[in-house]
């Protein structure tokens, strides 16, 4: 029966479309516009021209261009891929642990990222350079989330509500350990964790965006591509079972795909909170909760936001800068109550 | 009116030498000077004009070289001298903002190694700013502030006023010698970063306050090499200094000396009941110029008569 879910559903994800990919591209162009150093949309587009041999419509700078090319262009891109990531994944947790509550960090992602970062910075590993830190941090969430899932498999299935908790106490346990770490580090340590902690994306190069972009393709892509399943498992698990998911591997499947993208991007940025937890509800709330929706628009949107709030981060002590995790948090926590107490209101009489 | 004239034609012919005089002036070649920095990085700018300076003692350093009208821009953590609260700020002293310093169009970055990641240095240079990377601010004491005097003189290309600046602090030091051998006490020091009455750190030997109590004739009551470590009532009373000294900041916020008596256990050491608690500069975390005064100001306070 061809179309035969297609008239509402099909509505909804072009509606959103039609909003958030102009959304995405006007945060990009705002964002590569604005900051300390100021360029115009024009030069922004001549610097580029120039890039691929193209005429310049307007004068600009050397250093202008310097600043474009070697930071602001990264660092957006930087923006967009770990908005992405931590959204998206937010989006397939939430439908995987039937919890509206899951955000990545509830599976240990930034906890176990967090315990391994103070453990390099306190005993001053630094066998990998400049890449220790996000390579430790890609590790420690891998490790927490490998543990939390594996402690919550029993009888060859993984037990949804034991997960939530398992999480949770790992979590516990991972707060401990950085705390125990952080007692221990010199003052120039501590002051590495305290912003590894808050999250940044200042120190973008075109090194760590082309490390980072892969992974969080793969995420991204390989989320999208789970949409169905993950619509059937809101059925419930023996349902989705019934109707041939193949429950067990879309959940390790989901899970490794988390890891892959969410601590990649913790990896480069430190901990930027709220995205994960906020992105998902803002689209459900009003696009509703079909996957094939939600995880592309809010892959769009969590960049967007993340591309926006790097905006504010950047601009609103000129010259100096705020820790972005900062921002995201300040925004998107008092907005997010704002929607919720909304919603209530509106569903009841 | 003969005079007057005769004047006016005078000025007349100067101001026609005038375009001539500064030409020749623009086009004698300024020659740079490289200077290389802690990270092996050299850099070769011609007398800066605009500089970005990460790190208060070397604000300080600029300043009394007399170059402190070309610090454009500076991290938060300085407090002097005054002119400083007009110059913009770049953010953190530990961690600037890298679009922020670039925004300031800066000829040149200067820098503690400890108040520039090396990815921030790698980020600026990708934008073509020489960033020159000093020696760490607390690294070998008064020798360490020595060579970044010359440093910061070479790259300006005045050889002679950091020369001078250091034979001062030479000859500042070794008066406050003479003063130190008179007493043969050496009072034991500890120093509390406080930020509120609830809690305090201990700071260890590798830092400025360390430089600094070494300087005035004391020794650190705290033992342990590196870091900070939180002030308990049992570690107040093992290290049982003679005297506690605090940032200026600090005494302010933990209440005063009355405050200090109440924290855990300095009631118990010979500092609480002598009440030999002392402010010092707040900026002493960075080993910068003003430390001789710092430290003979310390050792008059340790040293004077106590009040009946």
């Amino acid at each position: 029966m061809p179309g035969f879910h297609a008239p509402a559903f099909w509505g909804r994800r072009t509606r959103g479309l039609l909003v958030l990919v102009p959304l995405l591209l006007a945060c990009v162009i705002a964002s590569l516009g604005t900051g300390a150093v100021s360029i115009s949309p024009t030069q922004v587009i001549s610097i580029l021209f120039e890039q691929v041999g193209l005429p310049r419509l307007t004068d600009f700078t050397p250093q202008q261009a310097a600043v474009l090319q070697a930071i602001r262009l990264p660092r957006v891109c930087m923006g967009v891929l770990v908005g992405a990531a931590l959204a998206v994944a937010g989006a397939a947790l939430q439908g995987l642990l039937r919890n509206p509550l899951a955000d990545p960090g509830l599976l240990g992602v930034s906890g176990g990222a967090s315990v391994a970062v103070a453990a390099v910075t306190v005993f001053n590993l630094r066998v990998l350079g400049t890449f220790t830190v996000p390579v430790a941090a890609f590790l420690g969430s891998l490790m927490a989330i490998l543990v939390v899932s594996s402690l919550a498999h029993e009888n060859g299935r993984t037990n949804v509500a034991m997960m939530l908790l398992c999480g949770i106490a790992i979590n516990a346990l991972c707060v401990s350990c950085t705390g125990l770490f952080t007692y221990l580090s010199t003052d120039d340590q501590l002051r590495i964790l305290a912003f590894w902690q808050l999250g940044s994306l200042a120190g973008a190069t075109w090194t760590s965006v082309s490390a980072l972009a892969p992974l969080v393709l793969v995420c991204v892509v390989g989320m999208t591509w789970l949409a169905n399943p993950l619509n059937a498992l809101l059925l419930g698990e023996s349902n989705a079972r019934h109707l041939g998911i193949p429950v067990e591997r879309l959940k390790w499947t989901i899970i490794s795909l988390v890891a892959l993208g969410v601590g990649a991007a913790v990896a480069v940025s430190g901990m930027i909170g709220f995205i994960g937890l906020m992105v998902p509800h803002l689209v459900r709330l009003s696009l509703g909760s079909n996957h094939r929706a939600l995880l592309p628009l809010s892959t769009l949107l969590g960049a967007s936001l993340l591309v926006l709030s790097d905006l504010v981060a950047r601009t609103v002590v000129i010259p100096s800068e705020l820790p972005i995790g900062i921002v995201t948090s300040l925004a998107g926590a008092p907005f997010f109550l704002y929607l919720l107490l909304r919603q209530r209101r509106l569903h009841t009489p | 009116m003969a005079l007057a004239r005769s004047g006016v034609a005078v000025m007349q012919k100067l101001a026609m030498l005038l375009p001539l005089v500064s030409a020749v002036l623009m086009s004698s070649p300024v020659r740079a000077e490289p200077v290389k920095g802690i990270d092996g990085r050299t850099v070769e700018v011609a007398v800066p004009k605009r500089v970005v300076a990460v790190n208060s003692a070397l604000v300080e350093i600029l300043f009394a070289l007399g170059k402190g009208d070309t610090v454009v821009g500076t991290d938060v953590a300085g407090t002097y001298p005054p002119a400083l609260e007009k110059i913009a700020k770049v953010g953190h002293p530990y961690h600037p903002s890298v679009e922020g310093i670039i925004s300031l169009t800066p000829d040149v970055v200067v820098a503690s190694e400890e108040n520039m990641p090396s990815a921030t240095a790698e980020q600026l240079r990708s934008a073509k700013l020489p960033v020159l990377v000093l020696e760490n601010s607390s690294k070998d004491g008064v020798e360490g502030l020595k060579r970044r005097i010359s440093q910061l003189a070479r790259l300006y290309q005045v050889p002679e006023a950091g020369q001078r600046m250091i034979q001062d602090i030479d000859t500042r030091l070794g008066a406050l010698q003479k003063k130190i051998a008179a007493v043969k006490k050496k009072p034991r020091i500890l120093f509390l970063y406080a930020h509120g009455p609830g809690e305090a750190f201990v700071y260890g030997r590798d830092t400025g306050v360390h430089v600094l109590i070494e300087l005035a004739g004391g020794q650190n009551a705290a033992d342990f090499t590196t870091g900070t470590k939180v002030l308990t009532a049992e570690g107040m009373v093992q290290a049982s200094p003679d005297a506690i000294i605090l940032l200026h900041r600090g005494l302010k916020a933990v209440g005063g000396p009355e405050g200090v008596l109440k924290m855990p256990g300095v009631a118990l050491t010979p500092a609480g009941q002598q009440r030999k608690i002392f402010a010092v500069d707040d900026t002493i975390r960075w080993v910068g110029p003003r430390f001789p005064q710092f430290a003979d100001t310390l050792f008059n306070d340790l040293h004077a008569t106590p009040r009946p």
